[in-house]
């Protein structure tokens, strides 16, 4: 059977999208809800600093902003993804009484927001949405090669 | 325990949430549960089926956790200590 790169596509664009193209409504719906679950608990937990293109300076053996290796899994997600860490950048209270002046590796000065997540918050965080990415991937994979006859039995 | 004025001073989306440092484990049948949702949406074959499987993998996975907790408490806390030091 050919592979649906429609339905695939579409699973990518939205969690449950490649589903509900191919008429498994009651999936793409649990699907859905489980990964919103995960997103937006991610989201809860760590802030909108989860989803983020960059690794901030302060955690970086180098002392400056690098690439986040993390946003790879959490890029499964899709526009989703993109468009949460866009908005989580501008999110994040920079005001005057938003930063802390912290040590930064070398031994200089920086500043971060105190609104910064850290420790466990920050693992969960990332993690949630790391792994509802990686999830969605499958997923995708999953409405591109699901058989005809499977889809008449399942329903929805 | 959680501080209530941190708890109250939270908005969320916009900063961590309070008391994930000392309650993290917590989160891990959240985790769990939204995974299994995912994973068991495309696994059964009938959805009718589907809750059930969702609750017998969160069931299954936080088991295995428990069990390679104990294992850990086992090793770190009564096996290591018996070995002869230096």
């Amino acid at each position: 059977m050919p592979f649906r790169w429609t339905a695939f596509l579409l699973g990518l664009v939205f969690p449950g999208l490649g589903h509900w193209s191919i008429d498994e409504r009651g999936r793409a719906v649990r699907i859905t809800a489980g990964f919103l679950l995960l997103w937006i608990g991610g989201l809860l937990i760590g802030g909108p600093m989860s989803v983020a293109f960059r690794s901030p300076g302060y955690s970086t053996a180098t002392g400056s902003e690098e690439r986040r290796l993390w946003f790879l899994p959490q890029s499964g997600a899709g526009p989703i993804a993109f468009a949460t860490a866009v908005i989580g950048e501008r999110l994040v209270p920079t005001g005057e009484d938003d930063l802390l002046e912290i040590t930064m590796p070398g031994e200089s000065t920086g500043v971060i927001s105190r609104h910064t997540p850290i420790g466990h918050a920050a693992d969960f965080g990332t993690l949630f949405c790391a792994l509802a990415g990686l999830m969605n991937i499958a997923v995708a994979l999953d409405a591109g090669r699901r058989p005809e006859p499977e889809r008449r039995r399942a329903g929805s | 325990m959680i501080d209530a004025t941190v708890t109250l001073g939270w908005t969320p989306f916009l900063h961590p949430m309070p008391g994930v440092q000392s309650h993290w484990l917590w989160l891990l049948p959240v985790l769990i549960f939204g995974l299994a949702m995912m994973y068991k949406a495309i696994r059964v074959e009938t959805l009718d089926r589907w809750p059930r499987e969702v609750a017998m993998m969160v069931g299954q996975v936080l088991l295995a956790f428990f069990g390679f907790a104990v294992g850990l408490y086992v090793v770190v806390q009564m096996l290591v200590p018996l070995l002869p030091a230096g």
